[in-house]
């Protein structure tokens, strides 16, 4: 049975769909039964949802800026 | 953006459209500027994005359609980088997982018992949608303080996959490293920010 040490060595392959099925059918059953694992897997996945929000706009000016570049190049 | 959009992005650029161009500055310059920065340093990024710019005005036409336009602009992008860098005599940002940033643990070995079960749990936090945790300036600074922090190998894999959405075959590929290296970089970058937010909730330094 996999502890919940394993869990967090492998959730790398399991979030990427990187594991062949045995392996993946033992998370799976580990998560089944382990509330903790499970919350630190849905945290896992917010974190990735968060990188996504910090990406920032280019300011209008800046976007202006660089289209008169392309334009000249 | 889907092979259509692309397609028709890269019509109005090779027709030098204005408008293609703001489009196209709008969906890649910011993330470009990131990613150089990661690659060759502040100083450096915005020459090697502006040589990447001529680049793919010039390349475009031979531009076969075998991946997204995005992913190959961050290919020469990434070439661009790795140029400036040997030119320059300096050791590339590489991304291959070090010790430091690859072996070992991805959660501290003291937080589990030596069955391996949790002994210092995580716990659920108080916000639990993206927005909510963005919203407070607090955090944004935090994460952005431990973004700074990490290898630049593991920014690079991170921002590639969640903040620019790329497939990890892309990002190794434009990274030149394997598949079981960028899931390594991809999870220890992750478990770093999980780890930041938990100290943020429990009211500790960042």
């Amino acid at each position: 049975m996999l502890s919940c040490r394993d869990l967090t060595e492998r959730a790398g392959d399991y979030l990427e769909g990187a594991m062949p099925p045995r392996a993946r059918l033992g998370v799976w059953l580990h998560l089944l039964i382990c509330r903790v694992c499970r919350l630190y897997l849905r945290q896992l996945r917010l974190i990735a949802r968060v990188i996504g929000g910090l990406r920032r706009e280019l300011p209008p000016e800046e976007v202006e800026r660089q289209v008169e570049r392309l334009r000249r190049m | 953006m889907d092979s259509q959009t692309d397609a028709e992005l890269i019509r109005g650029l090779l027709a030098r459209e204005e408008s293609a161009y703001r489009q196209a500055v709008r969906a890649y310059h910011a993330g470009m500027i990131r990613f150089a920065r990661s690659m060759v340093g502040d100083a450096d990024a915005e020459e090697v994005v502006q040589e990447t710019w001529v680049a793919v005005l010039k390349g475009l036409s031979e531009f076969a359609g075998r991946s997204s336009l995005k992913t190959w602009i961050y290919g020469i992008l990434g070439n661009q980088a790795k140029t400036r860098l040997r030119r320059e005599s300096r050791t590339p940002a590489v991304a291959n997982s070090t010790p430091a940033d690859g072996g070992g643990q991805f959660v501290p070995a003291e937080r589990f018992d030596d069955s391996g079960h949790w002994t210092d749990p995580p716990v659920p936090w108080h916000e639990d949608s993206p927005e909510a945790l963005l919203s407070s300036e607090d955090l944004r600074r935090c994460l952005e303080r431990m973004l700074a922090r990490m290898s630049p190998a593991q920014r690079q894999v991170l921002t590639l996959r969640d903040a620019e959405g790329m497939g990890m075959d892309e990002i190794c590929n434009i990274l030149g490293i394997s598949g079981t290296n960028g899931r390594v970089l991809l999870h220890r970058a992750r478990n770093l920010l999980r780890g930041g937010v938990e100290r943020h909730e429990r009211g500790q330094p960042c």
